[in-house]
């Protein structure tokens, strides 16, 4: 089964931020709970964790480039 | 008791959420987008309405105070104009500093403290971090500054660098932080007053502190003296909050439901 890794509500006045980039390759096994990737505003980078066990499918939004809140950076198929 | 000399409000930022306020109060150099990894989990936990604000000298607010007290009588004004009674404060660094305060001076307005790392309850501030942060020019001097702050350097991404020297260069922005730096540095005795006075009460706290913090380390015998729940964070630095965020979301979250 397909689960998207989103892009984390970041408050009512943070819409958007940026991929810093990506810790895992598409075909890696992750653990729910693992890094999967960093994410960056001008004030903050966070990373964001896996949020089922499985395999990273796909990447959907690359490094350097902006995605919105809730928007699917990523597939992980469990 | 000082008297604010231009007595004013500081900007609340509502973030959703229902219920008794908690209110985020950000550290040195920071401000309120510094709970970006906090706020989904805090506001879609329904553990109370969320509000974050700029201290004074940190973000959009200037700087008029001078003191501890007065920095915590300029937030308890805010929020009384608000009508956030019954408040948890969660405070990080220098934001926990006036939290402490704040629950000694109006316990009236606060029902709960969260504290990360704060400043007057660790072993103290790095002083060179605070006489630097105001001066920084290269960002490649920004960056190792800001690196002191977190266990892994890829949380400190290059927007984040360019944001703070953007930041510095406006307005008087550097005189109001080199002023907060010395209030933090000359103004200890308030928040050992405040560290006291909370100890003997019977206010709920929870102390939350990075076991690799490199700015402000934990202090074993004053944390014993303070009471309360203590978490230490493994592995994380002066930003447990951003670098161990699950585990903090979830043990401030347990604490406040509780």
């Amino acid at each position: 089964m397909d689960h998207p890794i989103l892009m984390p509500q970041l408050g009512n006045e943070i819409e958007e931020a940026q991929i810093d980039g990506w810790l895992k390759s598409v075909g890696e096994h992750v653990e729910a709970g693992e890094q999967l990737l960093t994410v960056t505003t001008p004030k903050l980078t966070l990373e964001i964790e896996a949020p089922v066990a499985g395999t990273l499918k796909a990447i959907l939004v690359e490094a350097d480039e902006l995605a919105a809140v809730g928007a699917t950076l990523g597939i992980i198929e469990a | 008791m000082s008297t604010t000399p231009a007595r004013r409000l500081l900007r609340l930022v509502a973030h959703g959420g229902a219920g008794q306020p908690i209110v985020l109060v950000h550290g040195f150099g920071a401000d309120r987008l510094a709970w970006l990894a906090n706020l989904g989990a805090l506001t879609e936990a329904g553990a109370g309405a969320i509000f974050t604000l700029d201290l004074p000298g940190h973000g959009q607010e200037t700087l008029v105070e001078r003191s501890f007290v007065e920095l915590a009588e300029t937030l308890a004004a805010t929020l009384a104009a608000a009508e956030l009674r019954g408040c948890a404060i969660v405070g990080h660094s220098l934001g926990g500093a006036v939290a402490l305060v704040l629950a000694a001076t109006r316990p009236d307005l606060v029902r709960a403290l969260v504290l990360i790392a704060p400043a007057g309850l660790g072993q103290g501030v790095d002083s060179e971090f605070l006489a630097h942060l105001p001066e920084l020019a290269a960002p490649e001097e920004a960056e190792a500054l800001l690196h002191r702050l977190v266990s892994r350097p890829r949380l400190i991404g290059k927007p984040m660098v360019t944001g703070l020297l953007r930041h510095l260069a406006g307005g008087d922005r550097r005189a109001a932080l080199r002023r907060v730096a010395a209030i933090l540095a000359e103004d200890q005795a308030s928040v050992r007053d405040a560290v006291a006075q909370v100890a003997r009460s019977a206010l709920p706290r929870l102390v939350i502190w990075g076991a690799a913090d490199r700015i402000n380390r934990p202090d074993a015998a004053a944390l014993q003296d303070f009471g309360g729940q203590l978490e230490i964070v493994p592995d994380a630095g002066h930003l447990p909050q951003v670098e161990s965020a699950t585990l903090v979301n979830n043990t401030i979250l347990g604490f406040l439901v509780a």
